[in-house]
């Protein structure tokens, strides 16, 4: 038997309540030694034991009214206690040892099932959500669109003064309505808002919010090549591209944080991501969807497609030092391919008679000229 | 005699008189327990403060003192019940008084006697409140703590004002929700159930207001029960009364309630839902208690004409004022504009009428774009 | 020596008073100032192997600074984020300690690498966990305000808020409420304590502040 064992004690009369020390078996029962000299001990008859610790193999003697508690982790102190004990404390101490296997066994199953199924969980989840998100948008009534949309035309900064011009605005609003009966999607309103600035932008909101920028108007030879741009934009409404990417994002996040456990974050991410749905940050594939569709549009307008690469054309050539101002363009990724991919879709489309758009372009541009931010640079 | 089961195994026992109140070791399956004073007749069922509470008349309102006589709580070893402490307020700031300096030793001692853990009247092991921590003294302490009693739970905000947390007792039988996240710890005696409490409207709705779908539901299932609970930020905890009346509360603020309290998403149309940071806010009715957090420290504002706070800075503010969010032109920075929803520049909320506005005195978009600038750039 | 924690919870720092003779050891980042009259030696962390094992696991440097005078002075001990400062008296008995949260301690203290455990690791404790022993005093500090507890049955506390606990405190990670609840809850898995023992925790946690910042980003 060893003479001692290092563990320690729970006492009211120590400072602090505690203090290491050595745990000697006494022949009238348990004592320690603190290094202070405090000396404690619990009769053998008196004793509760217990186990626990953080490995569950510390032994604990307490005396009736718990107020003394001494413990010990040496694996020897609980063979050797059995023996100094004389037997009266191996009921306990069975118990005791019970209880610790069966807990063992039971957080080792745990563990693994924990395992098993979250590695299940996020397979499948994965994939479920991401499907799932796409369809749950296309489910949503187009109303909603529009919600967003006009709340978020409120609450924008446009780049410059919304231009009120008639010939100007008419001519926009003669080219949507052209468009409009293409669309594929009924019940959007389509409402053209051109605003001055040298920008050469223009977007869609959902819901059918249009804003066009006049330095891109200007950059436009045709009112065809504006009319190209507007139904690459309704297209994106149509297609409801800004709530998918939203749904897509936020499904996908929604999955992840619901297996962790950790949806504060979820939500927050959610209401963000709203605001961002209609910014000029379309994925390759809603590009060329809503390309596709454009010019499905035109030519169901009697327009002629390519127009479409007029624009692109036209654009690219100017585009030399100002990269900034031709936004249209740069936002949108992969230019030189697209280019490609929409006069390989314009080859394929069958002849048609092209009819022009109404409008006196000349005049048009002549309105521009006398806007502001249409002024030559170095004024 | 007293006659009691083991809550774990539920072996009987009797008992002479003189165990009251103190723990014994169940022979059948070696479990603690706690002898209560009384024969197994649940006297915690309401909370043993309901006398003093009574004797004041309504019930918490707004007593605008703290007491730090935290010397009259100890000790606890006399008492069965945990430690009532008179009714404290609804507002923080008029209940600072400049008495941090003098009370430290005993505010600390204090503390540790409040984490005496519920029915657990006979002591602890170690149970001399923590002279060494005393001993190296702790100059410029936490300001005070704030307690409370309620009729339906006690609460005590310590670690303030910068790392608030609340610690919440309630008898057996009742519920508390909160958003998840929030609980830090709590006693076995609780349960946790995660819901889509109030059904899918009012679901949908929170999930606008930014705070989770789920609410979760505390209940004190095998007795009376303990749950802290502590926000994500540095910042502050405030407590409010409803009775009957509404709160408003800002995104992030919510943190929990009692029962008789209802909390939903407003939706308040597309127009703060998209106004950059805007209002987006939940809506807490009914009568009963509850408790937001902050980001930064929490400034109760009484507003008797008009007031105007920057959306940022609003954490929570009652039905009673009229608001709109509208934009100050002199705030918004010039020049680009990254995406076509800025993040809230330039907007504040104006406020009209009676009634009082929490506002928060650190605003998370400030901080992040401070920290956004020491994050780790992606190459292109 | 004389040390006082000041400015608690937020920006708790360590006042340290030194006469000729004594001596402190603190964490190698730890000193925001001293007196001239302090000197410092800087050594391993426990022996070389000790140091690096800390440093890659525990969160903590590598060396630790021993600070002594001649003549007598200050120090001032602080931490790298903002949150409050414990002291603790070792009476022979073993405390372990969250990695990173050791700023200080008395010469008698005896500072080790332990393994922490699976259970630790999952519970988000880390792998690692910091022994301290002997006799004396130290001082340990956490993101959020510190606070202890005495144990005697069964505590629960969410995972990432316990900062010290004795080795009497036996450790179980549990769900927080039954499969659907606790990964819906927000809670995931908690921490089972049970005693005899004290633990010290946190009034905030790492993991929440990243959750809280994150979801204002997007």
């Amino acid at each position: 038997m060893q003479s001692t064992y290092s563990g320690g004690v729970f006492s009211d009369t120590l400072a602090d309540g505690r203090a290491g020390g050595e745990v000697e078996l006494m022949p009238a029962g348990i004592a320690i030694r603190c290094p202070d000299g405090e000396f404690f001990v619990i009769p053998y008859r008196e004793c509760q034991v217990e186990m626990g610790g953080y490995h569950g193999r510390m032994l604990f003697c307490r005396n009736p009214d718990r107020s003394l508690t001494i413990y010990s982790e040496d694996a020897q102190f609980r063979r050797d206690l059995s023996l100094a004990a004389a037997g009266m404390l191996d009921e306990q101490l069975a118990m005791g040892n019970r209880q610790r296997r069966s807990e063992s066994r039971r957080s080792l199953f745990y563990a693994v099932a924990f395992v098993a199924a979250t590695l299940v969980v996020v397979v499948a989840g994965y994939f479920a959500v991401r499907s799932g998100a796409k369809a749950a948008v296309l489910a949503l009534p187009t109303s909603v669109d529009a919600k967003i949309g006009d709340a978020a035309m409120q609450s924008m900064t446009l780049e410059g003064p919304q231009v009120e011009d008639p010939v100007i605005v008419d001519a926009m609003q003669s080219i949507v309505d052209r468009l409009e009966p293409q669309a594929a999607v009924e019940g959007f309103q389509f409402k053209v808002h051109v605003v001055d600035s040298p920008m050469v932008n223009a977007f869609a909101l959902p819901g059918g919010n249009i804003v066009v920028y006049t330095g891109l108007i200007r950059s436009a030879t045709s009112a065809e090549q504006v009319a190209a741009v507007l139904a690459h934009e309704m297209a994106h409404v149509t297609l409801r591209h800004g709530l998918q990417r939203a749904g897509q994002s936020l499904g996908i996040w929604a999955g992840m944080s619901l297996l962790i456990g950790d949806v504060s974050g979820l939500m927050g991410a959610g209401v963000d991501l709203f605001q961002t749905a209609s910014a000029n940050q379309y994925s390759r594939q809603h590009e060329n969807e809503a390309d596709r569709e454009g010019v499905r549009m035109l030519q169901a307008a009697d327009i002629d497609p390519a127009a479409m690469t007029q624009l692109f054309a036209a654009i690219n050539k100017e585009q030399g030092d100002l990269p900034e101002i031709f936004a249209w363009i740069s936002t949108h990724p992969d230019d030189a391919s697209r280019i490609a991919q929409v006069e390989a879709l314009i080859q394929k489309l069958p002849p048609r008679d092209y009819r022009p758009i109404d409008v006196d372009w000349a005049a048009v541009q002549t309105q521009l000229s006398d806007l502001p931010a249409n002024q030559p640079p170095g004024d | 005699m007293i006659s009691i089961a083991c809550p774990h195994c539920q072996k009987r026992y009797r008992l002479d008189d003189k165990f009251a109140g103190k723990k014994a070791k169940c022979k059948g399956c070696g479990q603690v327990m706690s002898i209560k004073a009384s024969p197994t007749a649940d006297s915690t069922a309401t909370l043993p403060s309901q006398d003093p509470l009574a004797a004041n008349g309504p019930p918490a309102q707004n007593q605008p003192h703290t007491t730090p006589d935290d010397a009259a709580a100890v000790p606890p070893a006399e008492t069965a019940a945990p430690i009532t402490e008179t009714t404290s307020t609804a507002t923080p700031v008029s209940a600072v008084e400049p008495l941090a300096a003098g009370v430290p030793p005993a505010q600390g001692a204090a503390t540790d006697n409040n984490f005496a853990s519920v029915g657990s009247p006979g002591g602890q092991p170690g149970g001399a409140p923590h002279q060494p921590n005393r001993e190296q003294a702790s100059r410029g302490e936490a300001s005070q703590i704030l307690r409370g009693t309620t009729n339906h739970l006690q609460y005590e905000i310590s670690q303030r004002p910068d790392f608030s947390i609340v610690k919440v007792e309630i008898p057996q039988g009742r519920k508390l929700y909160a958003e998840p996240s929030a609980m830090v710890s709590m006693t076995p005696s609780m349960h946790l159930e995660a819901g889509f409490k109030g059904g899918i409207g009012k679901t949908f709705g929170r999930l606008l207001g930014g705070e989770s779908l789920i609410i979760n539901t505390f209940t004190a299932q095998d007795g009376p029960g303990e749950v802290m609970f502590a926000g994500g930020a540095a910042g502050d905890v405030a407590y409010h009364r409803l009775e009957g009346n509404s709160l408003y509360l800002q995104r992030g603020a919510y943190m929990f309630n009692s029962e008789g309290v209802e909390v939903s998403g407003k939706w308040q149309g597309a127009k703060g839902f998209f106004s950059g940071e805007g209002l987006v806010l939940l809506k807490a009715s009914g009568t009963g208690d509850i408790f937001f957090n902050s980001y930064g420290a929490i400034v109760p504002i009484d507003v008797t004409d008009g007031f105007i706070v920057d959306t940022g800075y609003v954490v929570a503010f009652e039905e009673s004022l009229q608001y709109r969010v509208t934009v100050l032109p002199g705030l918004r920075t010039a020049g680009k504009i990254k995406s076509f929803f800025f993040g809230g520049e330039g907007l504040v909320c104006q406020f009209a009428g009676t009634g009082r506005v929490w506002v928060q005195t650190r605003q998370v978009k400030s901080f992040l774009s401070w920290a956004h600038n020491y994050r780790p750039a992606k190459s292109n | 020596m004389q040390a006082e924690i000041h400015d608690r919870p937020s920006f708790a720092n360590i006042r340290v008073h030194l006469e000729p003779g004594e001596e402190i050891v603190a964490e190698a980042d730890a000193m925001a100032s001293m007196s001239s009259s302090i000197e410092m030696k800087t050594q391993w962390s426990g022996g070389f192997v000790n140091g690096i094992l800390k440093r890659l696991f525990g969160g903590e440097s590598m060396f630790v600074n021993r600070f002594s005078t001649p003549s007598g002075g200050d120090i001032v001990l602080t931490q790298a984020f903002p949150g409050d400062i414990q002291c603790l008296e070792l009476n022979g008995n073993t405390m372990f300690l969250q990695p990173g949260a050791f700023i200080a301690c008395e010469s008698g203290v005896k500072l080790g690498l332990g393994w922490a455990g699976l259970r630790m690791f999952i519970a988000r404790e880390g792998l690692f966990r910091l022994k301290v022993s002997g006799k004396g005093r130290i001082w340990f500090g956490a993101y959020g305000g510190i606070f202890q507890r005495e144990i005697d049955s069964e505590y629960i506390v969410d995972t990432g808020h316990l900062v010290a606990y004795e080795p009497t405190i036996g450790i179980r990670v549990a769900m927080a409420g039954g499969l659907f609840s606790s990964f819906f809850s927000g809670e995931g898995l908690v921490t089972r304590v049970s005693g005899p023992g004290r633990i010290y925790m946190q009034s905030r946690s790492f993991d929440g502040l990243a959750a809280w910042t994150n979801s204002h980003l997007y």
